[in-house]
């Protein structure tokens, strides 16, 4: 059966076989799920038993675009990998941007399936729907950029790759998949799966396009979305990008400040974007763009001078807030490198800045001894910052500690108080007792601690108002971030509308900036022909990915009592800013939460709610 | 020297061509009064105000790191040592 929008193809990558086969897309599963983070969960859930070791050879790794992917709809870039997560021992779902997510489609698949593991280290290049597999044992070892160009240099020079660097082959638990020299799936462990297959990289090249079912649709709501995105303050987003918000959520005392014990940082001045911009980034007029993005908020820094200068992609809001803030370097300089490491290495900014953050304040509390770490490790060190990052990239002395996370980290000192995040995955870069709705979303998120897949910081600091969450509440200002009103019907309707963006295969920046529910609906609805069912369908379909998520949570021993926080963040009062005195109210907002989502009282899915979801085949119980 | 301090940021340091204005607080009680004072040209004015009396929708401002909206909006009396935070719209961290 033909398919638009989708490709109708699933391709399996058997690595313990090197063995290629593709299979049709099944259409009632794609209609259902639709594809990236939908998709992707769907055909973890049927096939890994979330009982095993992630980093096990049983454990899958699921390549998985949207159906519009590829299709030049605005910021429509994106493909998600989906696993088991080592660092949570729960789903794991990471994104990324790039020509490598688009390749994906054009060389005919909508979906890989990565499974077994290699003998030796071994890369694939899919061309057009012929695979073949190489041996990598000449790139082990080699950073990702570095691996990037050996990739294409060994197969094509319009392939797409993305691989994994040292932390992947290392296994920190932690380390990302990047793509296309320096677009990032950052987050969850995804990295490390793929070094425990041996997986170095996957190169695509296609020369295919995208069929779209009902053209002359698609170019009018592709048309009207890009008329949507014509905002007036977008040249913010082009000079300044993602830093460009520290200031605000600074003044809103919700910037993590020396491992989240306070929300205000003094010296934010020193790592704004607006100082990056003066400083160290080398476009500045515009940054660098997505294919089919109209923001282009990337950056590209130099740190260094001369014959000696480093150049790199970064960073971005989350990487200056956890080693800038959080570290408390208020050093962009040492921010950058560290980064920089981070990019080469394969690994998430985000939980390294928040592991080091973690040890950085147990050192000043006498509860990490100096002769373990090798060496002073106080806040505010950009010098010890940059090394330890480096340490954890190799597992090289208290690094190799720190490769397990800060949790686990913090565990083997007797005191995982001090590690500052939900289902050991790290908290990003905001802090949730100044932003309540942000607990809930920490709490709840299926893949731990997270600001992305329910962007609960939007509506209340951020002035996103567009939305049918906020629009048919009759909520026309920002809603205040200290106020508990609606906020769990709220956190739970983001986190069903984030999934039908990560679904289609889009940038949620397409979305702060102008478009909404309706539109992206119609996007997927005249690409692939079919009828979500209007707005309460598109919402219905949200949930059903997410209920899913949590399902394969619960069968890997996650239970609700792991939707929880810090004891810091429940009970000790936020010292300074505008929310001082305050902690997350997560205990009031928790049972209605549950309750919204249709869930008994011990957070776990109702019988009849799976049905109204139509999950009772998926759930098998 | 005691007052107000008015912080702008983004595209609203263009604007304004400061990155910070100190007040006296005599001269701005209020926030209507503040704003009056600082919105003193077509443009800064435009800026900031959508009609008479009306901030813009997307426009944050902020009294100690509370947006007016949550506090008395234009009526929100003035202290001295307040800081004032101006912000056009930033997202996507």
């Amino acid at each position: 059966m033909t398919m638009d929008g989708w490709m109708g193809k699933v391709l399996r990558l058997d690595l313990t076989a090197s063995a290629a086969s593709v299979e049709d897309l099944d259409r009632e599963i794609a209609e259902q799920y639709i594809g990236g983070i939908g998709l992707g969960t769907r055909y973890l859930y049927d096939e890994v038993d979330p009982a095993v070791d992630a980093l096990d050879a049983a454990n899958k790794l699921v390549l998985a675009t949207g159906p519009l992917t590829g299709t030049g709809a605005p910021g429509a870039n994106r493909y998600m990998l989906l696993t088991k997560s080592p660092l949570t021992g729960g789903i794991a779902n990471s994104s990324a941007a790039g020509d490598f997510a688009c390749a994906i489609k054009y060389a005919g698949f909508d979906v890989i399936i990565v499974e077994g593991a290699a003998e030796r280290p071994v890369f694939v290049f899919i061309d057009d729907g012929r695979v073949s597999f190489h041996d990598a044992s000449e790139l082990w070892g080699l950073d990702t950029e570095q691996t990037e160009q050996a990739v294409i240099a060994a197969t094509a020079p319009d392939a797409k790759v993305n691989c994994i660097g040292p932390a992947g082959e290392k296994l920190v638990r932690y380390a990302c998949v990047m793509n296309d020299m320096g677009r990032a799936a950052g987050r969850s462990g995804v990295g490390a799966v793929m070094g425990s297959k041996r997986l170095k990289a996957i190169a695509v090249r296609g020369t295919g396009g995208v069929t779209i079912a009902d053209g002359e649709r698609f170019m009018d709501a592709v048309r009207r979305c890009y008329e949507a995105l014509t905002d007036p303050y977008v040249e913010h987003f082009h000079k300044h990008g993602t830093p460009g918000v520290l200031e605000l959520v600074n003044t809103y005392g919700a910037l993590p400040t020396k491992n989240f014990q306070y929300g205000t940082n003094p010296q934010h001045e020193d790592i704004s974007g607006e100082r990056l911009a003066e400083t160290l980034s080398v476009r500045t007029r515009m940054g660098m763009a997505c294919p089919a993005c109209p923001v282009a908020c990337g950056r590209v820094s130099r740190v260094g001078a001369g014959e000696t200068a480093t150049y790199g992609v970064g960073p971005e809001y989350e990487t200056i807030g956890m080693f800038g803030s959080s570290c408390y370097t208020n050093d962009l300089e040492a921010v950058t490198r560290a980064n920089f490491i981070c990019n080469q290495a394969g690994m998430d900014t985000i939980t390294t800045g928040g592991s080091i953050a973690c040890a950085m304040e147990m050192y000043e509390r006498g509860l990490i001894p100096e002769a373990d770490i090798g060496f002073p490790l106080p806040f505010g060190d950009g010098e010890a910052l940059v090394r330890l990052t480096d340490m954890i990239a190799r597992r090289e002395g208290f690094g190799d500690l720190l490769a397990e996370g800060g949790y686990r980290m913090a565990e083997h000192y007797g005191h995982p108080e001090y590690s500052m995040g939900v289902k050991k995955q790290e908290f990003a870069s905001y802090e949730c007792r100044a932003i309540q709705s942000m607990a809930l979303a920490y709490a709840t998120e299926p893949r731990g601690a997270c600001h992305i897949r329910g962007e609960a910081q939007d509506y209340a600091i951020y002035s996103v108002l567009h939305w049918h969450i906020t629009k048919d509440r009759g909520i026309e200002e920002p809603l205040d971030p200290l106020t508990l009103d609606e906020q769990p019907e709220m956190v739970m309707e983001l986190q069903d509308w984030f999934r039908i963006i990560d679904s289609g295969g889009l940038c949620n920046f397409m979305f702060y900036l102008g478009m909404d529910e309706d539109q992206l609906r119609d996007l997927i609805e005249s690409a692939t022909g079919i009828d979500m069912g209007g707005y309460p369908g598109l919402m219905r379909t949200g949930a059903r990915i997410f209920n899913l998520e949590v399902l394969f949570n619960r069968r890997a021993g996650i239970t609700a009592a792991a939707d929880t926080l810090p004891p810091r963040m429940l009970q000790e009062p936020l010292p300074d800013g505008p929310a001082k005195g305050y902690v997350a109210e997560l205990g009031r907002m928790l049972p209605p939460y549950y309750t919204a989502r249709g869930w008994d009282e011990h957070g776990d899915l109702t019988p009849q709610k799976a049905a109204e979801l139509g999950l009772q085949l998926a759930a098998g119980t | 020297m005691p007052g107000v301090t008015v912080r702008l940021f983004a595209d609203l340091r263009t604007v304004f061509g400061v990155r910070m204005v100190d007040v006296p607080l005599e001269r701005a009680p209020d926030i209507a009064c503040l704003l009056g004072l600082v919105c003193d040209t077509p443009r800064r004015w435009q800026a900031v105000f959508a009609e008479p009396g009306v901030p813009r929708r997307e426009i944050a401002v902020l009294v100690n790191g509370r947006n007016i909206r949550f506090l008395d909006r234009l009526e929100t009396k003035l202290c001295e040592g307040d800081e004032v935070a101006i912000f056009p719209p930033v997202y996507g961290g």
